[in-house]
């Protein structure tokens, strides 16, 4: 089963965006997201490997999916890279400390997301092979 | 008299009595004295004359015995011729003559003169019998003429010669009586007189006694009188009432300690008379200051409160007035604790503005800013500073409450806020788009190839992005600068490695402009305290101006070197020199120089992704404890000189090198 794609909730509440990340994405296994909750909606049914979340969005912020996300025990450890136009010190601060991964200030070089979403999966790779 | 009326010559009382007492004490000694005296003589005096009655009668008994005798006895020699008889006879006479002379003597030391004119008449009738007749007769008989002798007519003569003695006697007995009555009559006078005298000067000393006592009252009882009545009227206000010259030495000090008393207490009145007209003038200036200050403190736009320190509100101004529609009258002099419920009827935060209050009086120095929302009668957001207000000698008087209107401001900031969200959410979601689509684009690894011309476009577009992003950077820091909400993460860093990064990333730009760039910088490391992306961004920011500021083939600098304790921070610096052959202008050194970028207009269109570039850089620096200075001299180069502080550890060291 190792040759089974990553699965990638991405959640941004503009479709350019998310159309652009699709592009970029489009060798993992990808379900999209308009919204927070949404989002949130998407991680409990898929539990995927990892979440790209926007930060401003309609219904549930980023950051509300993240917290939401600690309190449910099946998805607390899915790593998630918060993807966001907010890009001042305190507010990286702020979204790492909330549980994410890492933190991308948009606007982002396309090689910068493509390296990072490697490097996480890598790094949470040694967990059990699904089935 | 004169010696109890002159008052002028001072003397003490005690010695103004003595004086006088002892005189009256000598008067009455003398008085009684000279009673004693008067007594002894009338004492004398009537046992003179009580000796004289006994004498005076004894001899006269002896003349008129001794005559018997001489009689008797020549009348029995005559009868018998016998010698024998005449013995009494002569002996008789010398008795007779010296009762006589006692007689005599004795009648001369009293007023006798009646018996001594009785006693020569008694005188002459003796020695006439015995003259005339016992000495005839004794001859007779010794003669032997008997009968001459015995005759009748010698008989009767010798009888009445002794019989004219005998009737003198008698007179002269009546006389003695009668001039003793005369002369104790004399004595009783003299005694009368004496008694009389005596009883005059007791009465006369006593009567001095008694005016020496009045004189003495009164006297004192008047120069009492000018002292009472003079501390009287210097008590009733009269200042210039003093007592006169007193004869009394002791009242006299008394009335000159009163009089330097009252010189005091004028000289002190006259001071204080000063000192009031002196404090008239000043409160005269200090009521024109304080209604100057009242008028400055209702001119202020701002709303005071005053409270003091006992904790009364002390005063309001005009605005606290027109703020809250109330009146002094209704506030003024209101204890602190029931401003709680006049909170409640104003400020919708009313118990969280309280306790911030409420906190004041257990801490005096606090200083602080919070914020009260007023509901009534008008909805403001007022930013309250309050301020311990210390007096002339720092002693704690009181609070002020300084209340801003900031409804408006706090609208602004709301406003650029959401401005900033919409600048940063709202400008970099398109562009992350732009950036992203046009990147794959020019990429065109899975896009598919472009032809020259749409990658030359491409380019143009992607170019613009990039500084069209860098703007919004700006911006962003820019209203984080403002709202003083930047936030510094200092950490050790090394400069020069720093130095080297930023270089290396913007050697393309370098290069394509031919540039020469060289690193002089010092042979040790400098580690300096500074958060990393603020400090590339700065050696970026002023890197990236010099360099579009330089022209081509022109020569840019870094130089770093140690810069002592300088600036506001008591630590070793270091000065970062990024220098230029190009001539900057006036405008952008002013721009690098100036606390904000006040010029609208950028120098050159290639500089409207640096816009706000300057200011922030200095703003950056000023953050870390540093001070940037910009500098150009036509036709030799231009400059930015920056500091940094050093971390600790090296400043240490570069402080022992300092020294050597």
């Amino acid at each position: 089963m190792n040759s089974m794609k990553a699965k990638l909730v991405i959640a941004d509440d503009e479709a350019d965006i998310r159309r652009l990340i699709v592009f970029l994405l489009r060798s993992y296994d990808l379900f999209e997201a308009q919204n927070g909750k949404r989002a949130l909606e998407l991680i409990c049914e898929v539990q995927p490997d990892l979440a790209l979340l926007d930060v401003m969005m309609p219904e549930m912020t980023g950051l509300e999916v993240l917290t939401a996300m600690g309190e449910n025990p099946l998805i607390a450890s899915t790593p998630v890279i918060m993807l966001s136009a907010k890009g001042q010190a305190d507010e990286i601060e702020q979204g790492l400390q909330s549980g994410a991964t890492r933190y991308l200030v948009k606007p982002f070089e396309s090689q910068a997301l493509r390296t990072c979403i490697a490097e996480v999966l890598r790094e949470s790779a040694p967990s059990p092979v699904k089935e | 008299m004169r010696l109890f009326v002159r008052e002028k010559r001072p003397t003490r009382v005690v010695d103004w009595l003595n004086a006088r007492l002892s005189l009256i004490f000598v008067l009455i000694l003398v008085v009684f004295l000279l009673g004693i005296g008067a007594s002894l003589y009338a004492f004398n005096v009537q046992r003179h004359l009580d000796d004289q009655k006994v004498l005076l009668r004894e001899d006269a008994d002896g003349m008129l015995q001794a005559m018997t005798d001489q009689q008797s006895g020549l009348r029995d020699y005559i009868s018998t011729n016998k010698s024998v008889f005449l013995a009494p006879f002569l002996l008789g006479r010398p008795a007779y003559l010296a009762s006589l002379q006692d007689l005599t003597t004795q009648l001369q030391t009293g007023p006798f003169q009646h018996t001594l004119i009785g006693l020569s008449v008694v005188e002459e009738t003796a020695d006439e019998w015995y003259n005339n007749y016992a000495i005839s007769q004794v001859q007779e008989m010794q003669a032997g003429k008997l009968t001459d002798a015995r005759s009748d007519t010698s008989i009767l003569n010798g009888s009445s010669l002794f019989a004219q003695f005998r009737a003198a006697m008698v007179q002269l007995q009546v006389t003695i009586g009668q001039d003793l009555v005369v002369y104790q009559n004399q004595v009783n006078t003299i005694n009368l007189s004496l008694v009389i005298g005596s009883l005059v000067l007791a009465v006369g000393a006593n009567a001095a006694f008694l005016w020496l006592l009045r004189s003495f009252t009164g006297t004192l009882q008047r120069q009492l009188v000018r002292l009472t009545s003079t501390t009287e009227r210097l008590g009733e206000g009269e200042q210039s009432a003093r007592v006169v010259s007193l004869t009394f030495i002791d009242l006299d000090q008394v009335g000159q300690s009163i009089n330097r008393m009252a010189d005091a207490i004028q000289q002190h009145l006259n001071t204080i008379e000063e000192a009031m007209r002196t404090l008239e003038r000043q409160y005269a200036l200090v009521e024109r200051a304080q209604s100057e200050s009242r008028a400055i403190f209702d001119a202020s736009s701002e709303a005071f409160l005053f409270i003091s320190a006992s904790g009364i509100v002390h005063a309001i101004n005009r605005p606290f007035r027109e703020f809250f529609a109330m009146s002094a009258e209704e506030i003024v002099g209101m204890p602190f604790a029931d401003l709680q419920h006049l909170w409640e009827a104003l400020f919708a935060n009313a118990a969280s503005f309280h306790a911030d209050l409420a906190q004041d009086s257990a801490n005096q120095e606090r200083r602080y800013t919070t914020m009260a929302i007023q509901k009534e009668p008008q909805y403001r957001e007022l930013a309250v500073s309050s301020t311990p207000v210390p007096g002339s000698s720092n002693a704690y008087l009181g609070r002020l409450y300084v209340l801003r209107d900031v409804t408006r401001e706090r609208e602004a900031e709301r406003l650029k806020a959401e401005f900033n969200a919409l600048v940063s959410h709202g400008l970099r979601s398109p562009l992350t788009s732009i950036k992203g689509y046009t990147d794959l684009l020019i990429q065109q690894e899975e896009t598919g190839s472009l032809t020259e011309l749409q990658q030359e476009f491409l380019g143009i577009v992607q170019s613009n992005t990039r500084r069209l992003l860098a703007l919004v950077n700006d911006l962003l820091d820019m209203s984080r600068l403002e709202a003083q909400t930047m936030v510094i993460h200092a950490v050790p860093l090394d400069l020069h490695s720093l130095i080297r990064d930023v270089t290396r990333s913007m050697r393309p730009q370098i290069e394509e402009r031919r540039q020469r760039l060289s690193l002089r910088l010092a042979a040790a490391p400098f580690i300096v305290l500074g958060d990393e992306n603020r400090v590339g961004q700065i050696l970026t920011n002023l890197l990236s101006f010099a360099a579009s500021h330089t022209p081509l083939e022109g020569r840019i600098d870094w130089e770093t070197q140690p810069a002592g304790v300088t600036g506001a921070l008591d630590t070793m610096m270091v000065r970062i020199t990024c220098s230029s052959s190009g001539d900057f202008s006036a405008g952008d050194v002013a721009a690098f120089n100036q606390p904000f970028f006040h010029d609208s207009a950028p120098s050159t269109s290639e500089t409207v992704g640096g816009l706000l570039g300057p200011s922030i850089t200095r703003s950056l620096v000023e953050l870390h404890g540093g001070t940037l200075q910009a500098s150009a001299e036509a036709g030799k180069g231009s400059a930015f000189a920056f500091t940094l502080p050093l971390a600790p550890s090296q400043a240490s060291m570069q402080e022992v090198i300092a020294h050597m």
